[in-house]
């Protein structure tokens, strides 16, 4: 689904955090929302989710304005992966997974089975469905991950939000976790901050420096040496690497 | 050291947490312990024949005897029946706040609703000793009531932060404070006023008592634990998805602001009902919901049924020995439940830092 995101700005305390953001995400595609830290990448993902009214402009998903439509219906159409879920209670991994059913089920306590379905298939795409009966305090950072990524796709969401999914994962984590959402068939936008992670797995980027849009396109095109420089401050050079088929990002001292 | 307890526990969680069968069982205790209950005290009954002054009253004829009737039906089953009823809605009003704060310590007493209605309480008794013999069970009890709002008024104007949101942290510590102020208040009242059988009547009203329970305090008490009962149910999957706090319930379609504030007014009224007929009762809002959550699970279609019926139950008990363990005399009711309640808090504390 297209996600259109047209001058959305967001204040608190008089300060702009997120400064006439105007960006499209194209239906399917993986979109990498990059930038330092403080830039407004978790703002604008919170404000594209609905969790956060924009003080100025709008964002549509399919032409439906998302902070128009129910909290319920919303959450049936985007989803949203937070930087690091915690909880105290004693859940195992499939009832974590079937929290992702409830903008789905009614006000009432129904059957237990609702869902069973999307549920098992969630598990299946985020590759946890040997973890059902674990429970969740005993999960690693990778497996918790997954987990929450199937929780997620159970919402059975058209866009799929992900804020810095990969920043607790190793090296082999992270490259796995990034290869199992591009493979997904949501679209797909992510606040990264591995530039070579991003540039390896986005189709298209959006930097973002002080709440504004300073670049968006396809990767090629957004992911310089220039454009590293300006936004970041670090010299690299990116080039297109043969031997492992992809672009690259190396830094400079 | 890795224990092998946590994984013990854990399956006996993962067979009690499926099925209707927990919920059957926990009724059927409640149902008999309050058939039991209703024949304890200076006149013992046997259940035999408190089952005939209930089938009797129920409409079906039995030769239950006038005087039995008397006995369970017009002087012990008020109490009994308002013990179950205050009993469930504490327990739950304790494990939607624990849910909402995800605090494991929050309970109706930690939003200073307590402390508010004994405010209104105490003011009352002491106030009203003034004007000998104007000083009736129902101004007691209109006076707790009126405190329990004005302090939920307080702590919801402290804990709203400029932009209307209502901050779980922020209402603990503004309920802590509260609950302070109006403690400080109720000695100062009761110290000042000089007056013994003040100080008395102040002290059992904030140790909490079921004795003042007649037929039309209990039936209310009924109705707005039942009420409050099925407006909480009806938030269950929502509780649930505030599992992972609160950025996450948003994502799961909750509105977070409006369940906070729902909930949270809900429970304080609810609270303040039960408190301003029986005084302050500690412990059952606090551990029930606990031992719940651990036997049979966090998922709330299950948790709050499950706490209603434990906390009733955990009640009609308590009320019972603090009117029948001394002979001729009654024991504050609060001082059962922190027998009872305090050293399974503390079993349970000693249990979380084993698996943390």
């Amino acid at each position: 689904m297209r996600v259109d995101v047209r001058g959305v700005g967001w204040d608190v305390d008089g300060r702009t955090i997120v400064d006439e953001v105007t960006a499209t995400v194209r239906p399917g595609t993986f979109t990498g929302l990059i930038g330092p830290n403080g830039s407004g990448k978790t703002t604008l993902l919170h404000v594209v989710a609905g969790l956060l009214a924009p003080d100025r402009g709008s964002v549509r998903v399919d032409g439906d304005d998302v902070h128009a439509m129910g909290a319920r219906d919303r959450a049936t159409r985007v989803a949203l992966l937070e930087q690091h879920a915690s909880t105290t209670l004693d859940l195992t991994v499939r009832q974590v997974v079937e929290l992702g059913r409830i903008p789905h089920r009614g006000r009432w306590p129904g059957r237990s089975d609702e869902g069973a379905e999307q549920v098992d298939r969630a598990l299946r795409l985020s590759r946890v469905d040997g973890l059902v009966d674990r429970r969740w305090q005993t999960l690693s950072g990778g497996e918790r991950q997954r987990v929450q990524l199937a929780r997620a796709l159970a919402q059975e969401p058209q866009v799929l939000l992900l804020d810095e999914p990969t920043n607790h994962l190793d090296l082999s984590h992270q490259i796995d976790f990034l290869a199992t959402v591009r493979d997904l068939e949501v679209t797909v936008v992510a606040a990264l901050h591995d530039l070579d992670l991003a540039a390896a797995f986005c189709d298209d980027l959006v930097v973002l420096r002080q709440g504004r849009v300073v670049a968006s396109g396809a990767v090629a095109d957004v992911m310089t040496s220039g454009m590293i420089r300006e936004v970041y401050d670090v010299s690299t050079s990116v080039r297109h690497d043969h031997d492992a088929g992809r672009l690259t990002v190396t830094w400079h001292r | 050291m890795l224990s092998p307890a946590p994984a013990k526990v854990g399956r006996r969680a993962a067979i009690l947490s499926r099925g209707p069968t927990p919920l059957l069982l926990l009724a059927l205790l409640l149902v008999t312990s309050m058939l039991v209950a209703l024949g304890i005290g200076s006149v013992t009954v046997p259940v035999r024949d408190v089952l005939d002054v209930v089938v009797r009253r129920a409409g079906w004829h039995t030769d239950a005897s006038l005087l039995d009737d008397q006995i369970v039906w017009q002087l012990r089953m008020p109490r009994v029946l308002g013990a179950a009823a205050a009993g469930a809605g504490l327990a739950v009003a304790g494990t939607v706040l624990q849910s909402l704060t995800r605090n494991d310590l929050a309970d109706p007493y930690l939003l200073g609703i307590s402390g508010g209605a004994s405010v209104g309480a105490v003011s009352v008794i002491v106030l009203g000793v003034g004007f000998a013999g104007l000083v009736s069970a129902s101004m007691i009890t209109l006076g707790a009531f009126a405190g329990a709002v004005a302090a939920l008024v307080l702590v919801l104007a402290l804990a709203t932060g400029r932009s209307g949101a209502l901050a779980p942290s922020r209402t603990v510590l503004a309920g802590v404070a509260v609950g302070q102020i109006c403690a400080a208040f109720t000695s100062f009242v009761v110290i000042m006023s000089g007056d013994h059988d003040a100080a008395r009547r102040v002290l059992s009203w904030t140790l909490g008592s079921l004795a003042g329970l007649r037929w039309h305090s209990t039936l209310f008490l009924v109705v707005v634990a039942l009420l409050a009962l099925l407006l909480i149910l009806s938030f269950s999957s929502t509780l649930d998805a505030f599992a992972f706090g609160e950025a996450a319930a948003g994502s799961l379609g909750v509105s977070v602001g409006a369940t906070r504030w729902t909930l949270l007014i809900g429970t304080a009224l609810l609270t303040a009902c039960l408190v301003a007929f029986t005084g302050a009762i500690g412990f059952v809002g606090l551990v029930v919901p606990h031992v719940v959550r651990l036997t049979c699970g966090p998922l709330h279609g299950r948790l709050l049924p499950l706490s209603a019926l434990g906390g009733a139950t955990l009640l009609v008990w308590s009320d019972t020995v603090a009117r029948s363990l001394v002979d001729g005399q009654e024991i504050p009711i609060g001082v059962v439940t922190a027998v009872v309640g305090a050293p399974v808090f503390a079993w349970l504390l000693r249990r979380e830092s084993r698996t943390a």
